[in-house]
């Protein structure tokens, strides 16, 4: 079975870390980017199977990478969960997410989510 | 009154005078007639004479006419006749008259009477005699002489005299009578004037007494006002002192100012406190009204004074602060407050008004703004530094967490039992610092009343998905049982506010798991009806008494001390969970049995926005 793809956009390291240990988990190859511009480059090559994306980000935001992802049609199949420790901003972009995480996220809940996110991927194919 | 008196007086003293002249008057004709009297004398001689003529043979005619006329003369009598009786007709019949209207033909009646009338008591002048003479001569008073023996009567009337004469009666030896004369003085005027003055007198001492009382009572009356007038105006002085005692002792400067029909004012009164409110002499402000605005008056402040002066001309009570520079230069802060008022008699209002020095409580007031201050941005300062220890407290407690969970976890590789059980030692107190941590954030926010409650939608099955990450590791580190479930019919979404739906389930659940020593702790969520839904906690624990529920919500509150060292914690935890219950509009119960455990229940109304969500 070959492996999911998640991209975590997070610039807090320890947190880029710990998702990125929950996600390995959950069975996912996992590539981190803590800047905003880097991760707008990167989409541009790969087609990540889950983005895990925080709001707050360098150079360019969270916001603005969400809006990017969704305007490209070749990411359509890309789920992204939003990770955030401002629940109004979250609010507002409850529509374009696959799913929103407040901060603090445990290390469990985001292997959790995660794991529960990959089986549709493999039965829709 | 004094002219009514005076009117009074001068009526009574003419009256008087007149009533003197008359009595002068009759005191006059008085002596006169005594004088006549004397001449009477006279008379008596003539009388004599007239004996001798009845006794003479010479014809009465012949010598009557000269003979009456020698009377007329010698009495100044107005009228005279000489009578003769006449036995055979038994009367008088006058032989001569003179005076009487028709002179010589005598119209003179003489009275019929009995001869015993004018004999038998021949002397005496008995009224009935007299009464017929008077009659006879036709006049009311009259002298008579009459001889007996000879039937002579002489009458004399209307002698003007009114001095009663009469000469002794002279007798013959038989004791007859022969002769008598007497003069009737008819007095009655005189007694009638006389008893009008006494009268008159009478009553004018009747109506002096009585305008005396009248007086003496005025008079008293007047006393009794003049008293009262000295004791008003004793009290009224006495008044004025204590007002003028009073302003002079208070602090204040008192004034009042007049403002006339075109609108210039003028300081009717000063208070004298203005000196040493001032420095300046008080005259300079009594005199001229505008030294107060235009020199006392601060220059930066005039121009909102002068405003007050035409408010207050324009009829506006006013009250305002400004500042006055003394005479020696210091600025003091001042309260004039001035209330308009009109008497209604004059045109012009006046201003009643007191200044009040309040340099110091400016001073206080600015003080207290600079300390308000200083508090403010202290505050500021401590939410800045809040929010900063929240993110730097919680964010690495929330990586330590993360790594302690990969490791648990085995993403690096399979633990030793030891290590295993050194990671959840340290994953207990990571889990347990973080509650405490985040529990004296809430209650700083709480405290700062900066809870903003932010709703949404909110799945009561993501709820306990979040309580379960966090919960599960302190519930297996005492082995107890922590479920959860979610009753039907309690909506897939929930309209509220996520974040602090969280905090409040977190801390019943900590808090049950901390006093529950065996057995478990049962989440429920359910709806107690359709307008509500409702979290209920169970556990197995020891309890809380009775007299603990009226307390157990308070802050840093916990049911037993030894308790507390225990079970260590902050006590915030149950105050907050009611804090924010409170705050999101719902309820929250206790039910709890000591040794059998406790049962907190609570009630969120289920809103019209999420029904409408379905």
């Amino acid at each position: 079975m070959k492996k999911s793809c998640a991209l975590i956009i997070e610039d807090d390291f320890d947190l880029a870390s710990i998702f990125a240990g929950a996600l390995r988990l959950a069975e996912y190859e996992v590539e981190i980017l803590q800047d905003g511009r880097l991760a707008l480059e990167r989409l541009a090559a790969i087609v990540p199977d889950v983005v895990v994306l925080d709001l707050h980000l360098p150079h360019i935001s969270g916001k603005d990478v969400l809006h990017h992802i969704r305007a490209d049609r070749r990411l359509a199949d890309t789920r992204v969960m939003l990770a955030t420790a401002d629940p109004l901003l979250a609010d507002s972009l409850r529509e374009e997410a696959d799913l929103v995480l407040i901060k603090p996220i445990s290390f469990t809940q985001m292997r959790d989510l995660a794991a529960r996110l990959r089986p549709r991927d493999v039965f829709s194919r | 009154m004094a002219d009514n008196l005076e009117g009074e007086r001068d009526f009574y003293r003419q009256q008087y005078s007149e009533l003197g002249m008359r009595l002068l008057r009759l005191q006059e004709d008085e002596t006169r007639a005594r004088r006549e009297a004397r001449r009477s004398r006279t008379t008596t001689r003539l009388i004599r004479d007239i004996y001798q003529l009845a006794d003479s043979n010479i014809s009465l005619e012949d010598i009557g006419q000269q003979f009456l006329q020698i009377i007329l003369e010698t009495l100044v009598v107005s009228r005279a006749a000489l009578l003769q009786y006449v036995p055979a007709q038994q009367r008088f019949v006058a032989r001569q008259t003179l005076g009487f209207p028709t002179a010589g033909q005598p119209d003179f009646v003489p009275p019929e009477l009995p001869p015993e009338y004018y004999f038998a008591n021949s002397n005496s002048a008995s009224s009935a005699l007299l009464d017929c003479l008077r009659q006879a001569a036709g006049a009311p008073y009259f002298l008579w002489a009459f001889n007996a023996r000879a039937g002579l009567a002489l009458l004399a009337a209307n002698l003007v005299e009114d001095q009663h004469l009469h000469r002794p009666f002279e007798a013959n030896d038989q004791e007859i009578i022969e002769s008598a004369l007497g003069v009737f003085i008819d007095i009655s005027e005189r007694k009638r004037a006389e008893e009008a003055l006494q009268r008159v007198n009478e009553e004018l001492e009747s109506r002096v007494a009585t305008r005396t009382a009248e007086l003496t009572a005025a008079n008293e009356q007047l006393q009794n006002e003049l008293a009262e007038r000295r004791r008003v105006e004793e009290a009224l002085r006495q008044s004025e002192e204590r007002f003028r005692e009073v302003i002079t002792s208070i602090s204040d400067h008192i004034y009042m100012t007049e403002i006339t029909g075109d609108g210039r004012h003028r300081n009717l009164y000063l208070s004298p406190h203005v000196e040493f409110l001032t420095g300046y002499p008080y005259d300079k402000f009594l005199a001229d009204w505008s030294f107060w605005p235009l020199q006392v008056i601060h220059p930066d402040d005039r121009l909102a004074a002068s405003a007050q002066a035409r408010r207050q001309a324009g009829w506006q009570n006013s009250e305002m602060e400004y500042r006055l520079v003394r005479a020696n230069g210091e600025v003091i802060w001042v309260r004039d407050s001035g209330r308009v008022q009109w008497d209604g008699s004059r045109p012009s209002k006046m201003v009643y008004g007191v200044v009040s020095d309040i340099t110091e409580r400016k001073r206080v007031e600015e003080e207290l703004a600079r300390t308000r201050d200083q508090a403010l941005e202290a505050n500021r300062l401590k939410s800045q530094l809040l929010a900063s220890v929240s993110h730097d407290l919680r964010t690495p407690l929330n990586a330590i967490l993360g790594y302690v969970e990969m490791l648990q976890q085995g993403v690096y590789g399979a633990l030793a039992l030891e290590q295993l059980h050194t990671l959840a030692r340290i994953m207990i107190n990571a889990e347990q610092l973080l509650i405490f941590v985040n529990n004296l954030l809430d209650q700083a926010q709480i405290e700062a009343a900066r809870v903003a409650i932010n709703v949404g939608p909110v799945a009561p099955a993501d709820l306990l998905d979040t309580l379960h990450s966090t919960m599960n590791v302190l519930a297996e580190a005492k082995d107890l049982r922590l479920t959860s479930s979610i009753a039907a019919g309690v909506p897939k979404e929930i309209y509220s506010d996520r974040h602090w739906l969280g905090r409040i389930l977190v801390n019943l659940v900590s808090n049950a798991l901390k006093f529950t020593e065996k057995g478990g702790v049962d989440v429920y969520i359910y709806s107690p009806d359709p307008a509500s839904w409702a979290i209920r906690v169970t556990d197995t624990g020891c309890g809380i008494p009775d007299d603990a529920s009226a307390y157990i919500f308070d802050a840093f509150r916990q049911v037993d001390s030894s308790l507390t060292r225990a079970h260590s914690g902050s006590g915030l935890g149950l105050s907050i969970v009611k804090q924010l219950v409170d705050l999101m509009g719902g309820q929250i119960a206790l039910t709890s049995q000591v040794g059998t455990g406790s049962a907190f229940t609570v009630t969120f109304p289920l809103n019209a926005v999420q029904e409408a969500l379905g």
